[in-house]
């Protein structure tokens, strides 16, 4: 891999993350009110605050300042990994992100793998099958697995096997048993995605030249499938799982409300709706880096594992 | 395609061929498209016909089950379901209209502009989609709805927001591989002036890509939509919204499993409808696939 390809993916890397959290912060402009004032409503019970309350709380949270001044101050923190305090616990932003994203790593991971374990065999037994029933069944389950509301999923899942069979707790956490039904339907979508990707690119291996001189080599054909096409058709789809643990996090938003759960989707959630801003540019910003960084180390894999990659080129 | 002009009976002939795969009308087009013309048509009259009203309460007749008076049974505040489907498909199809609209002109002109005149405005453009596609949708639009507060115009102006830089970067590109050809540099050597080759030359060639797009896209849209609503952004009560509506049956789920489940059949069967006809479409009018996940809205 070329120095120089790693230096522009970085630079690239560092104006995204600055214009993320530009974004983050200025998505505060958006809000009609004063949040000093809509922060203490809250605490008044919804009563208009006192004014002298709310020019201490101005003062207290740097909200007097100017935009800038607060967002310079603000990403100062960041970097040092202080995000500033909540309005509505009084406790630091960073220390209730780290009290909820062990809930939410453990669902997105088990979800990730659960989608793997369908979506990649799904996905080649698709494509070695192209074009019969079997295939057919392949692809008309990653078609309803795109198109399923995953929280519509979630429902469907509570009344058939915790309602009506009895097998799995409704909701809440606990047991591992409360995990089930909150992976398989964060798996639903990325195992449809998966399975249509997969399918794609093994097509796209079998095509190739030197595996049809493999299959007129007289080679058996699961020799070919499975010792020189899934080879290369591994690359892609290396890449693919990369970014599909990014749409998995983000996908456990909606997860975590219908199945109860705490979480950083629960978090910010209900930050949304106490206008919560602290909390909310805090939850945003760390989603938001944290997808950038998987996106920036699955370009980076992608470059070592795969020398036909054009390095420094244009990215189409 | 000179796209100046076109009379009913060219277009017409367009529509017939772009759905057709080797002259023969595809599955997937003929399954899909069926589904969104239904969904159209119940759409545009459904609400006109529909015996019972979408909104109005009566308590006595609350979580009534699928019966001949009401065949998707009766909601917690005894509204009858049937009703609320079909306006909620009014709702979610139109919306979905807007949002795609809004996500094309935008996505057009970006990715118009930076293809043909290239260079630094390219360059920062380019940067500008790149920053929407390394930020994760659902969580932007999820905050931004927030921030400004639930209704339904707000979720629209989240996800129109979030979702133009696919169309940039696909229009951008077929700029780009058309720019070289000669029709093109025949018309600019002719001196036509650069605004009518960016609108009538280049525009209506980026046509097949953007409609294929715009129709998988579709499908993501009215997931976002729902699943914003169901969160409690978007529609408010008593608007009959598909999401909404499976998010008030969810304390009933025990005792009355339709109120949950209709709601979800519908926005199901619509997001497949859009699925199968932009897979057929992308087959049927040879474009080549991008990536795929993010036809996935929330």
């Amino acid at each position: 891999m070329r120095l120089s390809y790693l230096v522009t993916r970085t630079l690239s890397l560092l104006f995204v993350l600055l214009t993320v959290s530009l974004v983050t912060y200025g998505l505060i402009g958006l809000t009609p009110g004063d949040p000093a004032r809509t922060a203490l409503a809250a605490q008044y019970d919804g009563d208009v605050p006192p004014p002298e309350a709310v020019d201490e709380f101005r003062a207290e949270q740097g909200l007097d300042q100017p935009l800038y001044i607060q967002y310079i101050d603000w990403i100062r923190g960041a970097v040092r990994g202080d995000l500033g305090t909540a309005f509505t616990i009084d406790r630091p932003v960073t220390d209730l992100i780290v009290e909820q994203l062990p809930a939410t790593l453990m669902l997105a991971t088990s979800a990730m793998i659960l989608s793997m374990l369908i979506g990649v065999p799904a996905g080649i037994i698709s494509a070695v099958y192209k074009g019969t029933p079997i295939d057919s069944v392949g692809r008309l389950f990653a078609l309803f697995g795109l198109s399923m509301p995953n929280f519509w999923f979630g429902y469907l899942l509570i009344i058939l096997f915790a309602l009506t069979l009895d097998l799995l707790p409704v909701s809440g956490t606990g047991s591992l048993s409360h995990l089930v039904l909150p992976t398989i339907t964060l798996a639903l979508g990325s195992a449809a995605v998966l399975t249509r990707l997969v399918r794609v690119a093994v097509l796209e291996t079998l095509s190739e030249p030197y595996i049809r001189t493999a299959q007129a080599k007289g080679l058996k054909e699961h020799v070919v499938v499975f010792r020189h096409a899934l080879r290369t058709a591994m690359i892609p789809i290396i890449t693919v799982l990369g970014l599909q643990y990014g749409y998995v996090l983000n996908g456990a938003i909606v997860v975590e409300i219908v199945f109860q759960r705490p979480g950083i989707g629960a978090l910010l959630v209900d930050a949304v709706f106490a206008r919560d801003y602290p909390l909310i540019q805090g939850v945003t910003l760390f989603a938001a880096v944290t997808f950038v960084l998987l996106n920036f180390l699955v370009d980076v894999t992608y470059a070592v594992i795969d020398p036909r990659v054009q390095m420094g080129g244009e990215p189409s | 395609m000179s796209g100046q002009g076109a009379d009913g009976e060219t277009l017409l002939t367009a529509i017939r061929d772009g759905l057709r795969v080797n002259g023969r009308l595809s599955t997937t087009n003929l399954v899909g498209g069926g589904i969104v013309l239904a969904l159209v048509l119940i759409a545009i009259v459904g609400p006109e016909l529909t015996p019972h009203s979408p909104i109005d309460q009566n308590l006595e007749n609350r979580l009534a089950a699928p019966s001949s008076t009401h065949p998707f049974g009766t909601d917690p505040h005894g509204r009858d379901i049937l009703a609320r489907v079909v306006h909620g498909a009014r709702l979610s199809l139109g919306l979905a209209a807007i949002v795609t609209g809004i996500r094309l002109v935008i996505g057009l002109s970006v990715g118009l502009v930076a293809g043909y005149l290239g260079g630094l405005v390219d360059a920062a453009l380019m940067r500008l989609v790149d920053v929407q596609l390394a930020f994760p949708g659902i969580v932007l639009a999820l905050v931004i709805a927030g921030m400004l507060g639930p209704s339904l115009t707000n979720i629209m102006i989240a996800l129109a927001v979030v979702g133009w830089a696919s169309y940039a970067r696909v229009v951008r590109g077929s700029v780009l591989s058309l720019k070289e050809r000669p029709f093109v540099e025949a018309s600019k050597l002719a001196g036509t002036p650069r605004h009518r080759i960016l609108l009538r030359v280049l525009l209506p060639n980026t046509i097949a890509p953007v409609v294929v797009l715009a129709t998988l896209n579709s499908g993501g849209v009215i997931l976002g939509i729902a699943g914003l609503s169901f969160i409690g952004l978007g529609a408010q009560p008593p608007t009959a919204e598909w999401g909404r509506m499976v998010s008030n049956g969810q304390a009933y789920i025990q005792s009355a499993w339709w109120v949950v489940t209709i709601p979800g059949l519908a926005i199901m069967v619509t997001v497949i409808g859009f699925n199968l006809l932009g897979d057929g479409l992308r087959d049927s009018l040879a474009v080549e696939e991008e990536q795929h996940s993010s036809s996935r809205g929330l």
